[in-house]
């Protein structure tokens, strides 16, 4: 089967399962420069994206436009081969959360993904097909919750981006679960490969992850589907499910904090790490209002894709003594 | 009678101001001599140097007492619209409802040049936990916080979508402070697909027909909202009219930058032209006399061209500027060199282009908001820069990114490819912070390279 690479969590994967490709949520890791551009000013995570999307044996590329240096990104994509460029798409995702046009406008969008991914061999999914798809990935991620209590939450958010990877990535390696760990949450932005050893690091230093807020974690996963709803009208069920997923670029955000608010009324976390990329000017904002308007400590970590977890030991361990 | 056209200093403008008053000059309200903003703190306008005539004072005085004009709308009761981001759009439609001032709070991204960063306005953007990573649009939250450069909007209504991260992030910081903001939804402007209508917009570029229609049920949206804030409809007949006074403003404009970026000398300086440009986008807070302004402007430079007059010397090196300077000086540093302007993109192209008046004008609107060079893609950009560049006849490009802006380290590279493989013109990127005394002389320096360059390219 072929791939779909897709770099967000508005890109619903049952829709490109349901035209016959393998949706891959692409975890980078930290490897040679490709995009041609200087680097001062940019997102690692995006650079690194799109640098090893634009090298992936897959159909086709799927970036949004929800942040904006991914949707300059894609234009510096330093591609061998012009075909990987003529098979990516661009989606726009709207940023504008209290317009009922913008809803409809990401609903017409994913129809044109629809479209390029017909033209790339698919197939458009009847109504029945788009369903059982929709049920498998829904039984499947309530498996993965099902089992959140047996592992790490190191593990736990491992086991989200493997699946979101389609199971081309095995991130996971010991499920087991540590006792007498101080609860913690991390919430931010997206990490490569390299910036998962900062949860390791967290775990070492007596952290227990109990909420994963971060892009790719349970934060970025859409509601459950409706029993019912999914059998009128599938397509706006998924359109609603993924929608309504929090985001700090939403604009307004406010669900995003109205999220972390409710979590923490539920999950009892002692402190929350901020993992953030280095130039990543959404969550970089947002790190001031977060402390000031939580009741709970915050330690606000950099990733630059390579020296985060070197460059960190000593300030998680830190915050880990005083909480 | 037409003076010689000089550079000068603010001191120097007060002898110049004496000697046109004893000329019986009439002035606007808001005139007098330039050096009284040094009172308000404007310590950076020390370091300009100013063009000589009537005209231009009369700009620098619009510019410099906008604060004021605001202050004195409020006091007259009318509604303050804040906009943001958009650049052009939501201010035509401001302005044709009655009683109503808009202005852009991103205004506040020269205050710290102007003021020579003694306002404050960056350190309160610091302590906000925006700092230097991100652009100098930055102090418009310090300004909003110190409530000392404009008076708090009564309605704030900013686009997001495919906008900078760095003005979409400052504002919801803002909105966070408690500042409620009306957020609309500027599309990535894409090509159509396959079997897609598309129009074309002001300016060239070309949008499928369904993002026209969504900008335009986004910009009804907001249309209704400002009814709601200032209690009356605004009729499509209204807002025509205030489309036609929009396009008075960029028709001016547009004949300004012609006759100024084509003559054989230049009849104005780089900076009072890129002035000239900001005020096609808010009217420094008052339209109609934005145009007056404009058009006084206008008749210089056309009477400085018809006497073949102008500033600098006829072989200046003719160069197209991209993206606008934090610190104004930088703009007197070109002329220094032995450069002149011939042509411009400052981020806001569309708020130049005129407005379809054919067009229901909420259609006209949407094209003309979707017309954005900056929700597009850069190679778009880039062949709207190449385009301008040969109309005018740009010998070289300077590119001034500017610092902390994310799109400038990912967009400056593809419009430098561009111009250098379509037109074979040399390049030069500088980056220009809101004060940048330390870097003026190697600033100077890469300016001189360039002018050298295109003046041995002559040969
Ligand atoms: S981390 Fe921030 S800047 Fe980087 S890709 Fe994600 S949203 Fe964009
Ligand atoms: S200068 Fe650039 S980064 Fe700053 S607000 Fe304008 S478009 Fe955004």
């Amino acid at each position: 089967m072929r791939s779909i690479v897709y770099s967000c969590s508005y890109v619903p994967p049952e829709w490109i399962a349901a035209h016959g490709f393998r949706p891959v949520r692409l975890v980078p890791y930290s490897g040679t420069e490709c995009l041609q551009r200087e680097t001062a000013g940019i997102c690692h995570y995006m650079h690194r994206f799109l640098e090893q999307a634009s090298q992936f044996d897959a159909a086709g590329v799927v970036v949004t436009t929800l942040c904006d240096q991914m949707r300059r990104g894609v234009e510096c994509i330093n591609s061998p081969s012009a075909a990987s460029l003529s098979s990516l798409f661009l989606m726009h995702v709207p940023k504008t959360m209290n317009s009922v046009g913008a809803v409809r406008y990401y609903h017409e969008e994913l129809k044109r993904l629809s479209r390029f991914l017909i033209n790339l061999g698919g197939a458009l999914p009847d109504e029945a097909h788009l369903i059982e798809v929709m049920i498998d990935y829904q039984q499947k991620r309530d498996n993965l919750f099902n089992h959140r209590s047996d592992m790490s939450g190191v593990a736990f958010s491992r086991f989200l981006r493997s699946f979101q990877a389609g199971g081309l990535l095995d991130l996971c390696e010991d499920a087991t679960k540590s006792k007498k760990l101080i609860p913690v949450a991390i919430l931010g932005g997206p990490m490569s490969i390299e910036d998962l050893g900062i949860l390791d690091l967290i775990e070492e230093a007596g952290g227990e992850i109990v909420l994963d807020g971060t892009e790719g974690g349970e934060r970025t996963m859409p509601r459950a589907f409706h029993r019912q709803r999914i059998h009128i009208d599938p397509f706006m069920e998924l359109v609603e499910a993924y929608w309504s997923i929090p985001d700090v670029a939403r604009r307004p955000n406010d669900s995003l904090f109205i999220w972390i608010k409710n979590q923490l009324a539920q999950r009892h976390m002692r402190g929350i790490i901020l993992l953030r990329n280095v130039w990543c000017d959404l969550w970089h904002a947002e790190v001031m209002r977060l402390r000031e308007w939580l009741d709970i400590p915050l330690l606000d970590i950099d990733l630059d894709g390579e020296s985060a977890t070197a460059r960190n030991r000593t300030r998680i361990e830190a915050f880990m003594e005083a909480l | 009678m037409i003076d010689t056209p000089l550079l000068l200093s603010i001191h120097d403008w007060d002898a110049r101001y004496d000697d046109l008053m004893a000329r019986d000059l009439v002035e606007a309200g808001y005139g007098g001599r330039l050096s009284r903003h040094l009172d308000g703190g404007d310590y950076r306008l020390n370091q300009l140097l100013f063009d000589n005539s009537a005209a231009s004072l009369r700009l620098w005085n619009f510019l410099l007492t906008e604060e004021a004009r605001l202050a004195a709308a409020r006091a007259d009761g009318h509604t303050l619209v804040g906009a943001m981001k958009d650049l052009g759009t939501i201010p035509v439609m401001a302005y044709a409802l009655p009683n109503v001032t808009a202005f852009y709070p991103d205004g506040a991204w020269w205050i710290p040049c102007v003021m020579e960063l003694s306002a404050g306005l960056l350190s309160i953007a610091d302590r906000m936990g925006i700092d230097e990573s991100f652009c100098p649009v930055r102090a418009m939250l310090g300004a909003f916080v110190s409530e000392a450069h404009f008076p708090i909007p009564d309605l704030l209504i900013c686009s997001v979508g495919a906008t900078c991260d760095d003005f979409s992030a400052i504002a919801q910081r803002l909105q966070g402070l408690g500042y409620p903001i009306l957020w609309w939804e500027a599309v990535h402007r894409r090509q159509a697909d396959k079997g897609e209508d598309s129009v074309i917009l002001p300016g060239g570029f070309a949008a499928p027909v369904a993002q026209v229609d969504f900008i335009q049920t986004e910009l009804v949206r907001i249309k209704q909202a400002l009814e709601r804030q200032v209690g009356h409809l605004l009729s499509d007949e209204d807002l025509l009219k205030g489309i036609s006074v929009a396009n008075g403003v960029r028709c001016i404009l547009q004949k300004l930058r012609f006759i100024s970026f084509t003559a054989p000398m230049a009849p104005l300086p780089a900076l009072e032209l890129l002035i000239a440009e900001m005020l096609a986008i808010h009217y420094c807070s008052d339209q109609a006399e934005s145009l007056v302004v404009l058009q006084d402007l206008y008749d210089l430079a056309k009477s400085r061209v018809d006497l073949g007059l102008g500033h600098g010397h006829i072989d200046d090196a003719r160069i197209f500027w991209v993206n606008p300077v934090a610190d104004l000086t930088a703009m007197n540093l070109l002329e220094t060199c032995g450069g002149r302007i011939c042509g411009t993109e400052y981020l806001f192209s569309h708020a130049l282009d005129l407005i379809p008046e054919d067009l229901p004008p909420m259609e006209a609107l949407a094209r003309t908001a979707l017309a954005d060079p900056m929700i597009g893609s850069a190679r778009q950009r880039a062949e709207r820069i190449t385009f301008d560049m040969q109309l005018f006849g740009a010998e070289g490009l300077i590119i001034s990114k500017i610092p902390g802006a994310s799109h400038c380290a990912l967009e400056s590279e593809v419009i430098r490819e561009n111009i250098e493989e379509s037109l074979g013109l040399p390049v030069i990127e500088i980056e220009v912070p809101p004060v940048c005394d330390a870097l003026r002389s190697s600033l100077k320096t890469r300016i001189e390279a360039l002018v050298e360059t295109i003046k041995s390219r002559r040969k």
